[in-house]
């Protein structure tokens, strides 16, 4: 079992953020998205630069009425339509959660609440006008009546939508952590047994000095070989550590290859090939991948009685 | 269009909050910021001025009723103005049943082998000036690419097609699409490293 590096999904993330990942593929990814923190990163990133490519489009200037186009269809579809929301419609409006104004109610031809109709001709410029107009008080009192009501409303049904969301992806999430939590405690299992089976052969092994240290358990019955390396500097880019075990009068076989973390440690299980009776283990720095042979001077060497 | 928002405007990430309660005039600040490049993008999708404005409104009223579901977590305000935008100009484009522009290839790559719906790199006549600008940098970096990743990423982003329709469409095979446009979107995401840092 060595380390993986590579992390097939990555080949994914730059296509699903160009939106061009095919249906049944991003789908899958999608799932795995929610589980891996160095994919996440990646498309955040990607997804970045395919927001740039926007800003490559020959420069078209929009047309002039287009700003006051936006911004009354906006003002159109504040939850002050008392008839959208008692209709049960999906109101996404946004909710204004500040001091209600007289500039945020916008009565329009849209509304659905007559005296705010009555007061249409005030166009929602911040209020400003209000005091101008020969109206009352009192219409302004009924529409922010209306639309105190209607905030109730919209945000009752917009919270229960948001909590539904949220306790939907917090299972979700609670699920993939499962998942690999289950993966992890699987592999850990496997390290105990490698390390407390009863025929276990231990050997520490170091060098002088603060030079590094390892401490092998080999496991024949179970093919197995623990590592748990200390003061042992990650190889260097481009470089792997590759564990080797030597058979009398034999070339040395590998046993895989595991690299430290920056602390300089490393806890890895790795599989003997069957039928090796491995006399002597040696730790090799090899170009990544690992070599056939070894290539460079052996360290942490390890002998092993006869069996 | 303003891509680098001066230091006495709000950032982005308030005005969309404001946005999300209800406050207008945020709307129009945020159209002020970036309604010029959903515009464009818009444009360079779906080909008609008129089609564009219909695009761009949709697009500002999904922002008004979504913004309180904008995560700064997921990536930038001009990111994700630009994929409403770029969403809703694919969308109209497939309602009618049309192609994307970028996809009407014989109309939009010039015999240099620049597409059209694209700005020319090179049209600032001021250099220095252009070193300056994101958008300059965005599409000096897509000119530099090799032609065949360019036009895979471009048919992803202004043609809204899948890898495997990008596929069909060259008739190339899926794997070589799949390379191409990894490596052309790595090659962009190395060269624009100073605008994404700029940006964040």
């Amino acid at each position: 079992m060595t380390e993986r590096t590579e992390h097939a999904w990555l080949e994914h993330t730059a296509a699903y953020a160009l939106g061009a990942l095919d249906e049944q593929e991003r789908t899958s990814f999608e799932a795995h998205l929610e589980t891996c923190d160095i994919c996440r990163v990646e498309v955040r990133e990607l997804r970045e630069v395919a927001g740039l490519l926007a800003t490559a489009a020959a420069h078209a200037p929009p047309p002039p009425g287009l700003r006051e186009r936006i911004l009354s269809d906006a003002r159109g579809v504040r939850p002050l339509s008392a008839g959208s929301i008692a209709a049960g419609k999906e109101s996404a409006a946004p909710i204004s959660t500040g001091p209600i104004s007289a500039g945020t109610i916008s009565p329009n031809g849209q509304s659905a609440i007559p005296i705010a109709r009555a007061a249409s001709t005030l166009r929602d410029r911040r209020g400003d006008a209000v005091a101008k107009r020969p109206f009352g008080i009192v219409p302004w009192l009924v529409a922010i009546a209306a639309s105190i009501a209607a905030v109730a409303l919209g945000l009752q049904s917009r919270g229960e939508r948001n909590a539904r969301a949220a306790v939907e992806q917090a299972l979700a999430s609670a699920r993939a952590t499962m998942d690999s939590t289950r993966v992890t405690l699987a592999r850990r299992d496997s390290l105990i047994a490698s390390l407390v089976a009863p025929d276990v052969e231990a050997v520490s092994v170091s060098g002088a000095g603060p030079s590094p240290s390892a401490k092998y358990f080999l496991d024949r019955r179970a093919g197995r070989i623990v590592i748990a390396a200390s003061s042992l500097p990650p190889a260097a880019n481009g470089r792997t550590y590759q564990l080797w075990g030597i058979e009398t009068g034999r070339p040395p076989v590998s046993l895989g290859t595991f690299n430290t973390d920056s602390s300089g440690r490393v806890l890895t299980s790795l599989p003997i090939p069957s039928g090796l009776r491995i006399a002597v283990t040696a730790v090799t720095d090899e170009p990544s991948g690992g070599s056939p042979q070894p290539t460079t001077t052996p360290f942490l060497a390890a002998t092993w009685k006869s069996e | 269009m303003p891509t680098h928002p001066a230091g006495v405007q709000s950032p982005d990430s308030a005005l969309v909050a404001r946005v999300a309660s209800g406050d207008d005039r945020a709307l129009g600040e945020l159209y002020d910021r970036y309604g010029g490049m959903a515009f464009s993008l818009a444009c360079a999708i779906v080909g008609e001025r008129a089609d564009a404005e219909e695009v761009v409104a949709d697009a500002f009223a999904q922002i008004w009723r979504s913004a309180a579901g904008f995560d700064p977590g997921r990536g930038s305000v001009a990111a994700w103005v630009a994929t409403i935008a770029r969403t809703r100009a694919l969308d109209l484009v497939r309602s009618r049943r049309r192609r994307a522009r970028v996809l009407e290839e014989a109309a939009v790559v010039t015999d240099e082998g620049e597409t059209l719906v694209l700005a020319p790199s090179l049209e600032a006549p001021d250099r220095s000036a252009e070193l300056t600008d994101a958008s300059a940098i965005v599409r000096r970096s897509l000119a530099e690419l090799p032609q065949p990743q360019r036009r895979v990423i471009e048919l992803a982003y202004f043609g809204g097609l899948s890898q495997s329709e990008i596929a069909a469409q060259l008739s190339e095979p899926l794997g070589t699409v799949k390379t191409r446009m990894r490596a052309g979107m790595e090659k962009l995401r190395q060269a624009l490293r100073p605008v994404l840092e700029a940006g964040a």
